[in-house]
């Protein structure tokens, strides 16, 4: 091709690329900006909740850094375990992991758990294991009414069951919260309801063995 | 020849058909070569869905903002060009007669089928949902996108949601919401960092948080670059200040890596209860689902996937519908504009996992196909038929 030829088809296409230019420039015009949206959701036992758990499943579930590392210097306690749980792995975070068969093929896990701080408070992680097993909220009075209290190796620690038998979900809860220095142990029977009251008792019996002064 | 013909000459010519063609085969190879870099999602971002595509050249760091860079036409300046080139190419060869009925069908089914490929490319969401079994979820969320959001807590039926897209929330930005009787004012905006407790951490930066979880818990946020692997999620982290009506309240440190583990992040103003957070952006709908049994059947003796599936109980108050729906590998459902399939599911088989996707122009190509295949028919039809009568 002669470069006369050549600036002649670059002149024939100039219209044709100013053409594209010009409604891409009309199309890229019309995409609206980001803006800020403003709706309701009816509140319910998961929306209510503000930082709801965000990661997708998919994903490892995220520990802060330094979180497991805090909680791998913590000192553990001593506790006696009955012969019938089976011991599970333990991970950066769990200081205890056992399973357990009830009647009916039903099973039950409990873990022990330790972070620094309160972790947002006894009443946050109660309503953060109801809506685990799909119950709602309780508020504070609703908290204090259910909870008890009790000592555990001189510590003033709370009790609390989370099972509703007339509630459409099969999955109940028993827990221990333990404040102990700058800590807080967390000790956690969760699994389908019949296992979780079967097993209660020897819970009960185990997170009253645990002792720090050995 | 005027100028008028000129452009519709060159405009309906083939030699922009394979010149297009050209480029579009360039664009193809080298962002499937820069999908090693930047991920699937961000190469379909920056070279499809965009006018414009900056190519890095090679061992430059585009991806963070500097180096030299080849451009070229992007997914969408391609698309119009094509579109425009196939129709004037019609009318400048096309002579109206009845034996040349099928290629106006496959002409129209190619330009079905571009259209509707901008449709999606503008229009389509993807996002998943997480149903635990018993439990009943109304929304389903991104994985892509995040949102800043303030949250109206003060109603004991409802909650009033003010939310920002991520692309709003930068460093200075100042946000406002029609009926937000609050300002926002990003202080400092990181699309991804690493958190950490900061008396675990030394040399942690200084806490810019005076409130919530960030001062509760003493984090310390340490900006680090986009992570574009596929399986990378984002640690999206802001400092954001909350201005009323009396001047700035406190920092809030917020992040979509802070769930329910955290304390929570709620106030109190003017006579009005408040949460904040930065979070998946999500995607409510008028019906809820509650997953009452997940089935996963694997080949005997392995632990490979055979079929699995959600019996879920659909329930919508606005129609009044409520029934049991089953869905399972290649049987979505599609209800009220979006199709849900069977995606994933967690250990322990209690959690199951629906993609959800929204695409008003889903339609679209099947018509397109369907008008292509008329016309293919149509065309082989005369055609024989005037070879027959040659015959």
């Amino acid at each position: 091709m002669s470069k006369r030829n050549l600036a002649m088809t670059i002149v024939r296409a100039l219209p044709a690329l100013l053409a594209t230019g010009l409604m891409s420039g009309l199309l890229i015009g019309c995409k609206p900006a980001p803006k800020a949206v403003v709706y309701e959701v009816a509140k319910d036992p998961v929306s209510a909740l503000p930082p709801k758990p965000t990661m997708p499943p998919a994903a490892p579930m995220p520990i802060l850094p330094g979180m497991a590392e805090a909680a791998a210097g913590m000192e553990r306690p001593q506790w006696k375990v009955p012969i019938s749980w089976l011991a599970e792995p333990l991970d950066n975070l769990r200081q205890g992991s056992w399973k357990v068969e009830g009647p009916q093929n039903s099973s039950a896990e409990i873990t022990v758990l330790a972070f620094p701080g309160d972790v947002g408070g006894d009443l946050a992680n109660v309503n953060r294991w109801r809506s685990q097993i799909g119950l709602t909220e309780w508020d504070e009075t609703t908290y204090l009414a259910h909870s008890k209290k009790m000592e555990i190796d001189g510590s003033d620690c709370t009790w609390v069951v989370l099972d509703e038998p007339a509630s459409a979900h099969k999955e109940a809860i028993a827990a221990v919260i333990m404040p102990k220095g700058p800590n807080t142990w967390f000790f956690k029977l969760k699994g389908d309801r019949a296992a979780v009251e079967a097993q209660l008792e020897s819970f009960r019996d185990f997170v009253l063995t645990v002792n720090f002064d050995y | 020849m005027s100028v008028g013909k000129n452009i519709f000459k060159t405009l309906s010519s083939l030699r922009l058909t394979v010149f297009l063609l050209a480029v579009a085969m360039a664009l193809i190879f080298l962002g499937t070569l820069e999908q090693v870099h930047l991920g699937i999602h961000e190469v379909q971002r920056r070279y499809f869905g965009t006018w414009v595509a900056f190519i890095p050249w090679p061992g430059q760091d585009l991806a963070h903002g500097r180096g030299w860079c080849l451009i070229l036409p992007g997914g969408y300046t391609l698309g119009v060009a094509f579109l425009i080139n196939l129709i004037c190419a019609h009318f400048r060869y096309f002579k109206p007669s009845w034996n040349k009925i099928g290629i106006v069908f496959i002409h129209a089914g190619i330009v079905l089928l571009i259209v509707s490929g901008f449709v999606s490319g503008l229009t389509q969401t993807e996002s998943q949902m997480v149903l635990e079994t018993g439990v009943p979820k109304n929304y389903s969320y991104s994985t892509q996108d995040n949102e800043l959001v303030l949250l109206d807590t003060t109603h004991s039926t409802k909650d009033i949601v003010y939310s920002f897209p991520i692309e709003m929330v930068h460093s200075g930005a100042i946000l406002e919401a029609p009926g937000m009787p609050l300002k926002l004012k990003v202080i400092a905006f990181y699309p991804n960092a690493d958190l950490v407790m900061r008396a675990q951490t030394p040399n942690a930066p200084a806490n810019l948080a005076d409130r919530g979880a960030g001062i509760k818990m003493d984090i310390g946020v340490i900006p680090k670059h986009i992570d574009y692997a596929p399986e990378a999620m984002n640690t999206a982290t802001a400092y954001v200040e909350v201005i009323g009506t009396d001047g700035a309240e406190g920092t809030w440190l917020v992040s979509n890596l802070m769930d329910e583990r955290f304390p929570k992040q709620a106030f109190e103003l003017e006579g009005h209860s408040y949460a904040i957070a930065l979070r998946w952006k999500r995607y409510y709908m008028p019906y809820a689902f509650t997953l009452q049994k997940f089935t996963h059947e694997r080949y005997p003796g392995t632990e490979i996937p055979k079929h699995f599936s959600s019996e879920i109980e659909l329930n919508n108050p606005t129609t009044g519908e409520h029934r049991t729906v089953l869905i399972s590998m290649n049987e979505p459902l599609r209800y009220a504009g979006k199709a849900f399939y069977q995606a994933s599911f967690t250990e322990g088989e209690r959690v199951s996992i629906l993609q959800v996707v929204q695409n008003p122009g889903w339609t679209l190509p099947y018509w397109a196909v369907g008008l292509i295949s008329i016309g293919l028919l149509t065309h082989f039809c005369l055609s024989l038929k005037r070879y027959l009568k040659r015959a």
